[in-house]
């Protein structure tokens, strides 16, 4: 599988090659330590997370209600209705659109924040506070999001304030609106924290030569800390991608959340459309939600291959 | 073959599921009912159900291990149920019950209605209504025993608007209009509910044309040309083109409006019987909930569900489970139904509360009668993913009711045609 | 033009918007504070205003309420639990993964990674699978009894654990070279050399894996939803989302609001004291 590339560059520390030879003469006792450290999360992660993937790829050519019901072969048949749904086809392209647009967002936001992040008074404090939404319970979003967001809600309220008028936040034609703002604002400060924590080990000087010949802030950013943090980036943007597939419960919070109702077709995405036919009333159809996995599993490794191709081919050297 | 694919799979940890021998004999369990409860121990029914639990297992010896999970938490239970692993006892209502009774989880419960009412010498058969139980049987069986009954209605206040009782269609918007003109806003709807949203189609339409004219759309894309889908669509399309609802009420957070209808914020509120009972807290002081059915002409029929008690077939003491229902459906607890949960009792000789007394009467009047939602939310892949959102389109103003009605007719092709 | 853009225009609005985002996100935290300290009338009716008088009264009917105390203790013994078998399980395999010369270790780096882009969902199905044929299996044949807070547990640490690796593997690549040798030269053994001297030189990118994966575990809410579904089981986001559930007929929303702020304000003071150090270790494990 493609995803093999996201092993982390091993561009700073790598083994030493002058020192293999010592390695070799006297098997290091860490040599002798390779099984018995990696056995335990080896077979945990075996069993317990590839074979159960394994299985639900088996489940997804099935139609099954779960154990103890018959389970009959049902070969593309699952595959074949997710691709007629017109509700999967939309939670499909809403996914996307979460990954790409909300992808573009993020990473808009961080460059802006790198490029004022460097030297802007109280640096330390923002890049903290920034990160703060990421640590909060999405559910405990959910259940103030009502509040927050509703036609009198505090939003309204306050934009009533200022003159601007209400707006349909929570409705169907807004809310997927909402939920990308939402997700944008509690994952940008990761990104941020994960791509200054590189920036900062950029020397100094570099700027300051660079201010001598006259380059902007904006310059800077592109010409110094871009290049020289793109490493992280690639690796961030594979992440982003990977969770951005996998978002469920902002949709759960930002909808429907303490209701049995089902979020509305806008808004859905693929994680939310699974759950819905393997849980949440009605006959459970495990097979159509493995496909769902086992087709967001493709996604997610075809982006991966493409983001790490995209990031590999925009690679500056510069030191 | 599959059996050794699963075992390969999952590991030996398949085995188990339908093995028989046991370490924990079977001895140990058999005097325990599970009973795994979506009320909330908190809530006047859980409050209920322990009691009636109680007393259960002092008159019989039989401890029931009550767990009250909630909503959510019954997400999986029919999978936990397939697996062997469920309660005996289950909570289940008309429109939730297909879904059990589809995997073969529903126990029949025919031989309860010959079961005596401990302490009043009468059978259950006696003491349900007709209504009652045809709203908890299938077209085989009894699945599941009622302790209450569900119904909808235009909920108002009777202290401001003291007999309120459209007849027509037409003396409803005449009402809307007047209440508009007066500054007043006259429907709340929680718009972010798309199963609240569908009241307005399916009464319009149901209440006319009687059981059945709802789920054919489902099932039949012909069952769309009909002139009154096109009718009650039509009405519809009048309410959200009158402006009728509060300001951007599709983006209304469950329970915002109904919480304002309860501040007198709107004058009318489309909802089921438990309304009064959820908003109970926040009613505005000296409001007299009051309703009235949905003026909708033709048959008149109205609607009758129920929420009850299901038997897990898989479980492993179904006729103390059986035993349970019985003892259950004494008046004693039945009038708590109506005191302390405010819901109308299963029961007809235990009157609802004084507000549901109207749609008490109009529930055992009723010439034509329907299940919820007529059964369409059974097939939930229709329902949430074709109907419930094309339902929202209409109701919002987005689509008008021929293009609903259109819609509505290529979707019902299509969705049946990708069943294959 | 060129420097109006880049060296002013677009300089100075990113400060002045990171400056309202802080500002908004304090506001929020403070906010949510505040209404838990309101009764609910106020709650609803001024939602901006300081409390009249100060309820303490909502955290105990938090606390009674949809099983708040029990969820606490459920939460609070399987994150740390959780947490710490995550980096007793990734800690070693990820050094011997960046510290070995053989081939095999680069492809297993791989495999782990894999684990990264696999999405819960697709594994649910096979989870609630395991969660009831474990339960069957222990309880009919094994120990006579089963809990599924063991179950969460399990599956809580293995879906944590390619992130665990992929990041603690970058970092042990990071560290210089002769430490371990030194310790082994030493003639201590690879358990010892281990635990003695890689663990210490490590501490930032442990401690790095360790509060993410505190922070994951506390909120993590649908596998919780699947295999505990019991009010004796649950973990707190789960009971936060019982209690809004239960508003509908109780309206205790300054409870509600002190339900949010028992899950929400934990990890906040976690992170206030050690949130230099998530930073720190998160560089030098997926930068560099």
């Amino acid at each position: 599988m493609g995803t093999a590339t996201l092993t982390p560059p091993a561009a700073v520390a790598p083994p030493a090659a002058g020192k293999a030879g010592k390695g070799k003469r006297v098997r290091p006792a860490r040599e002798r330590a390779f099984w018995p450290f990696l056995l335990p999360a080896l077979i945990a992660y075996s069993a317990l997370f590839v074979l159960p993937s394994l299985f639900g790829f088996w489940v997804s050519f099935n139609k099954w209600a779960g154990p103890g019901s018959p389970m009959t072969w049902h070969g593309l048949g699952n595959y074949l209705e997710l691709a007629r749904s017109e509700a999967f086809r939309t939670s499909f392209v809403n996914t996307f659109v979460l990954a790409f647009g909300g992808g573009a967002l993020v990473f808009a936001f961080t460059f802006l924040s790198m490029m004022v992040l460097r030297q802007v008074k109280g640096r330390a404090f923002i890049r903290s506070v920034i990160f703060l939404p990421m640590i909060i319970s999405v559910i405990a979003v959910g259940v103030a999001i009502g509040f927050l967001l509703n036609p009198d809600g505090a939003v309204n309220t306050i934009l009533g304030w200022v003159g601007i008028e209400a707006r349909p936040w929570l409705g169907p034609d807004m809310v997927f609106k909402c939920i990308v703002a939402g997700l944008v604002w509690s994952s940008t400060g990761f990104y941020v924290a994960l791509m200054m924590s590189a920036a900062d080990s950029i020397p100094p000087y570099l700027y300051e030569d660079a201010k001598l010949i006259g380059a902007t802030k904006w310059e800077q950013f592109r010409h110094i800390t871009l290049p020289l943090t793109w490493d992280v980036f690639a690796v961030s943007a594979v992440l982003w991608v990977v969770n951005s597939l996998k978002v469920f419960e902002i949709v759960i919070a930002f909808t429907t959340a303490g209701t049995p109702a089902s979020p509305p077709i806008q808004a859905r995405t693929v994680a939310v459309q699974q759950y819905a036919s393997v849980a949440g009333g009605g006959v459970p159809e495990l097979g159509s939600g493995a496909a769902m996995g086992v087709v967001i599993l493709i996604v997610t490794t075809i982006l991966i291959v493409l983001t790490r191709r995209v990031t590999r081919r925009e690679r500056v050297e510069l030191s | 073959m599959r059996k050794l694919t699963v075992m390969l799979t999952v590991g030996a940890l398949a085995l188990s599921v339908g093995a028989c021998g046991k370490k924990n004999g079977s001895a140990a369990s058999e005097k325990e009912l599970v009973y795994t409860s979506s009320w909330g121990a908190d809530e006047p029914q859980g409050k209920l159900i322990k009691s009636i639990a109680d007393d259960f297992t002092k008159a019989t010896g039989t401890k029931v291990d009550l767990k009250f999970v909630g909503r959510k938490g019954t997400d999986t239970l029919p999978t936990e149920m397939n697996a062997g692993q469920g309660p005996d006892l289950f909570d289940t209502s008309t429109d939730s019950v297909g879904a059990f009774v589809a995997q073969n989880l529903a126990a029949p419960l025919d031989d309860v209605l010959d079961m005596k009412v401990p302490g009043e010498g009468k059978k259950v058969r006696d003491v349900l209504p007709e209504s009652v139980v045809k709203a908890s049987t299938d077209k085989d069986h009894v699945r599941f025993m009622a302790h209450t009954v569900i119904s909808t209605a235009v909920w108002y206040d009777a202290s401001k608007h003291a007999g309120l009782a459209p007849k027509t269609w037409k003396e409803f918007i005449a009402y809307l209009d007047e209440a508009k003109k007066d500054g007043r806003t006259p429907l709340g709807q929680d718009g972010t509910v798309n199963f609240y949203n569908a009241y307005w189609f399916y009464s319009a339409l149901v209440r006319s044309e009687g059981a059945g004219s709802l789920s054919a759309l489902g099932k039949d894309p012909a069952a769309w040309d009909r002139p009154a889908v096109l009718a009650a669509a039509k009405k519809v399309e009048e309410l959200a083109d009158g402006g009728y609802f509060q300001k951007d009420f599709m983006a209304t957070k469950y329970p915002a409006a109904q919480d304002a209808w309860a501040q007198g914020k709107y004058d009318l509120n489309l909802n089921g019987t438990w309304l009064a009972a959820e908003t109970g807290s926040k009613l505005a002081k000296g409001t007299e909930v009051a309703s009235f059915q949905l003026p909708a002409g033709g048959k008149n029929s109205v609607e009758v569900g129920t929420l009850g008690w299901g038997v897990n077939a898989k479980g492993h003491n179904v006729e103390a489970a059986k035993e349970f229902l019985a003892f259950a459906l004494q008046k004693k607890y039945e009038a708590k139904i109506s005191t302390d949960a405010h819901n109308i009792p299963a029961r007809p000789d235990v009157p609802a509360p004084g507000y549901l007394a109207g749609v008490q009467k109009d529930v055992a009047e009723a010439k034509f009668t329907h299940r919820t939602y007529d059964d369409m939310a059974a097939d939930k892949n229709w329902w949430n993913n074709v109907f419930l959102p094309l339902d929202d389109q209409l109701l919002s103003g987005k689509i008008d009711a021929a293009t609903f009605v259109k819609t509505g007719k290529k979707k019902a092709a299509d969705y049946l045609a990708s069943k294959g | 033009m060129r420097r109006l853009f880049g060296d002013i225009l677009v300089p100075r609005a990113t400060t002045v918007a990171l400056w309202a985002w802080v500002v908004f996100n304090l506001a929020l935290v403070a906010w949510v504070g505040l209404q838990s300290l309101k009764d609910s009338g106020q709650v609803w009716l001024s939602p901006f205003a300081l409390p009249d008088t100060i309820e303490w009264g909502n955290y105990s009917a938090a606390w009674k309420a949809a099983g708040f105390s029990a969820a606490a203790l459920n939460s609070t013994v399987l994150t740390v639990v959780g947490s710490l078998l995550i980096v007793a399980l990734s800690a070693p395999a990820a050094y011997v993964l960046a510290r070995s010369d053989r081939r095999a270790a680069g492809r297993l780096t791989g495999y782990f990674a894999m684990g990264l882009s696999i999405p819960v969902q697709t594994i649910v199905i096979p989870i609630i699978v395991i969660k009831l044929s474990v339960s069957t299996f222990m309880i009919d044949w094994v120990t006579g009894w089963w809990d599924n807070r063991i179950t969460l547990l399990v599956f809580q640490v293995v879906l944590s654990l390619p992130f665990a690796v992929f990041v603690l593997t970058g970092y042990m690549r990071s560290l210089p070279h002769e430490i371990e040798e030194a310790a082994e030269l030493d003639g201590a053994g690879p358990l010892r050399a281990f635990v003695q001297v890689v663990l210490p030189v490590a501490k930032p990118g442990v401690m790095t894996v360790l509060i993410l994966n505190v922070i994951g575990l506390w909120n993590e809410t649908l596998l919780a939803l699947l295999i505990t579904p019991t009010p004796e089981e649950r973990t707190l986001p789960a009971a936060l989302l019982s209690l809004y559930g239960s508003m509908q007929y109780s309206s205790d929303w300054g409870a509600l609001f002190a339900g949010i702020v028992i899950l929400v304000y934990p990890m906040i003071v976690l992170y206030l004291w050690l949130g230099r150090r998530i930073v720190e270790g998160m560089t030098a494990g997926i930068g560099k």
